[in-house]
């Protein structure tokens, strides 16, 4: 009698330790649903387009819960709406396009590509209601029929000439990555006499970067005295340049890595919108 | 003492702390990080460790098992595939060196163009240790402990006196209660910490040969294997005692006395035990 109750006991736990086995998890490790961003829907042209010929670009940025984003930022300064910025790889050709944005978020767009070859686009996004982040970027690439025969980068050079105006910055830039720096410009138009900017998407100038290699992106603007909303940001610094005077351009540079940068500078003067690239060495 | 025993456990609370990471927890680095750094407010160990980096596709991007930092033994090391530019979620899942899961969850992207930040689901995974098959194992090993000691005592001050001036009792019933509540006791402890082990590792009970070597590296591991070695030490003691017995006799003989000396000092490390392989005893967890 005693002897059972002692084996009865004894087995107790054992029978404890099969039910705890029916919860075991069986292994180490643990499951992550998809999270919900930002996305692309439709984006045209889906297959290699001909250059030298409009070309309609469109796409849809859906919201992470699914719906199309509508409601774009309306305001001073140049953070509002979607910035369309196509690149050609070798960094020798910029297209930087607004387009409409229509009711039910469809943007769209006609660009035309001057050369063959692969090209970026970076959909620079400005939702109404962003939240934490102001604004994101979304890329894409278009091929372009074509051999494509990639362009050495341009070295620095002080001074460059873009439809008869001559941007000229003073001294060498040096800059390293992270750290704000300013580029001071001086424009002057064919006359010889100093430029005189007027803004164009809530700037006096914009400021694109583009690394070369990887194509990575970044911006700044020059802003109006007084300009509301113009300052870009970047890892909490808000960088931003001015203008005071006709025919200076302060160029507020933080650039995140280094390697060689070309900047796409673009005014526009006397209605017309000029871009002038500058190559600069990030150390 | 059984009260201390009981309420040392939930006095303390030394559960690790994770106090930094790299990449910092919402942070940009402009260059993919080959691996992923936890530092703890304690040695946690690696092989408990529980470490997932997923970006908004969900997809793992950990390269290979958790390991300790060469340098600092509070740190983690988890490596990564060489990942590209995007947000990532990391989500960690450690076991404190008292025996208590501890998680957490934090986001860091990869530049200079991370793109936008998508909405991470963070996992549910349970950070307590109170399953109820668990808490059943965990009272029915106190349980059984101190009723086993409790038998022994109540045989030796109550019983054993009143078995003498008696006339026609026996000792009997109350040695078999002992036994038997001894006999619980130890298959209770290492089961529980078995079951333990298994839910704080994530692992089947029924993977014991993962389980075992994970038992030694814990204190609250260990603290439960010196239970069960002071149990076999007191059913020794206990045994050559009651075997070396007679009641009958006036006088103990100095075996028997021996063999009860060593049986109450067994008894008293036994209840000490889950004391101290809780929470508290924090100073050497290696």
């Amino acid at each position: 009698m005693s002897v059972r109750i002692v084996v009865a006991a004894l087995l107790a736990p054992l029978a404890l330790a099969a039910c705890g086995g029916g919860s075991g998890s069986g292994g180490p490790s643990i499951t992550i649903q998809p999270g919900q961003s930002y996305h692309l829907e439709g984006f045209m042209p889906g297959a290699p387009v001909t250059a030298g010929k409009p070309t309609p670009l469109s796409f849809t940025i859906v919201q992470p819960d699914g719906k199309p984003l509508t409601a774009y930022r309306h305001g001073a300064g140049p953070h509002n709406g979607v910035h369309v910025i196509i690149v050609r790889r070798d960094l020798s050709e910029i297209i930087h396009h607004h387009p409409p944005v229509g009711a039910d978020g469809k943007i769209s767009d006609s660009v035309t590509f001057s050369k063959p070859g692969p090209y970026r686009v970076v959909i620079d996004a400005y939702p109404q209601n962003a939240g934490p982040v102001p604004s994101f970027q979304l890329f894409e690439k278009v091929d372009v029929k074509g051999a494509y025969h990639a362009e050495p980068t341009p070295p620095f050079k002080p001074v460059e000439t873009e439809d008869g105006y001559r941007f000229a910055v003073a001294g060498k830039p040096r800059l390293h990555a992270a750290q704000a720096g300013i580029l001071d410009f001086t424009v002057t138009g064919p006359d010889g006499k100093a430029a005189i900017f007027t803004p164009w998407f809530g700037a006096l100038a914009h400021a694109i970067f583009f690394r070369t290699g990887s194509l990575d992106y970044f911006h700044t603007h020059v802003c109006a005295p007084g300009a509301t909303g113009c300052a870009s940001v970047l890892g909490g610094a808000k960088v931003t340049g001015t203008s005071t005077t006709p025919g200076r351009l302060k160029v507020g540079v933080l650039l995140p890595v280094a390697g060689t940068w070309r900047l796409f500078l673009q005014t526009r003067v006397n209605g017309k919108v000029v871009t002038a690239p500058f190559t600069l060495r990030v150390a | 003492m059984v009260l201390t025993a009981l309420a040392a456990p939930g006095a303390a609370w030394a559960h690790a702390a994770l106090l930094k990471t790299f990449p910092a927890a919402s942070a940009e680095v402009n260059t993919p990080p080959p691996h992923v750094r936890l530092t703890y407010s304690e040695a946690v160990e690696p092989r408990f460790a529980i470490v997932s980096v997923t970006n908004a596709a969900a997809d793992q991007q950990v390269d290979g098992a958790v390991r300790r930092s060469a340098t600092n033994p509070d740190e983690l090391l988890v490596p990564l595939k060489r990942v590209p530019e995007g947000w990532y979620l990391v989500f960690w899942r450690v076991i404190s060196v008292d025996g208590h899961p501890v998680r957490g969850a934090f986001t860091f992207k990869v530049g200079p163009n991370p793109g936008p930040p998508p909405r991470f689901v963070i996992p549910s995974l349970s950070e307590t240790a109170a399953t109820p098959n668990l808490l059943v194992a965990r009272w029915v090993t106190f349980l059984s402990i101190m009723a086993a000691v409790g038998l022994f005592v109540l045989r030796l001050a109550i019983a054993r006196p009143l078995v003498s001036r008696v006339s026609g009792t026996r000792l009997r019933a109350v040695s078999i209660a002992f036994w038997i509540a001894l006999g619980v006791a130890l298959v209770a402890t290492p089961v529980y910490v078995l079951l333990a082990t298994s839910e704080f590792a994530l692992r089947s009970v029924w993977a014991i040969g993962d389980l075992v070597p994970l038992l030694r590296v814990s204190a609250f591991g260990r603290g439960f294997l010196d239970i069960e070695i002071a149990l076999a030490l007191f059913a020794l003691a206990a045994a050559a005692a009651l075997w070396l017995d007679r009641p009958e006799r006036p006088v103990r003989s100095v075996a028997a006395l021996l063999a009860l000396l060593g049986a109450l000092m067994a008894a008293a490390a036994a209840l000490i035990g889950p004391a101290a392989a809780g929470h508290a005893a924090q100073t050497s967890p290696r």
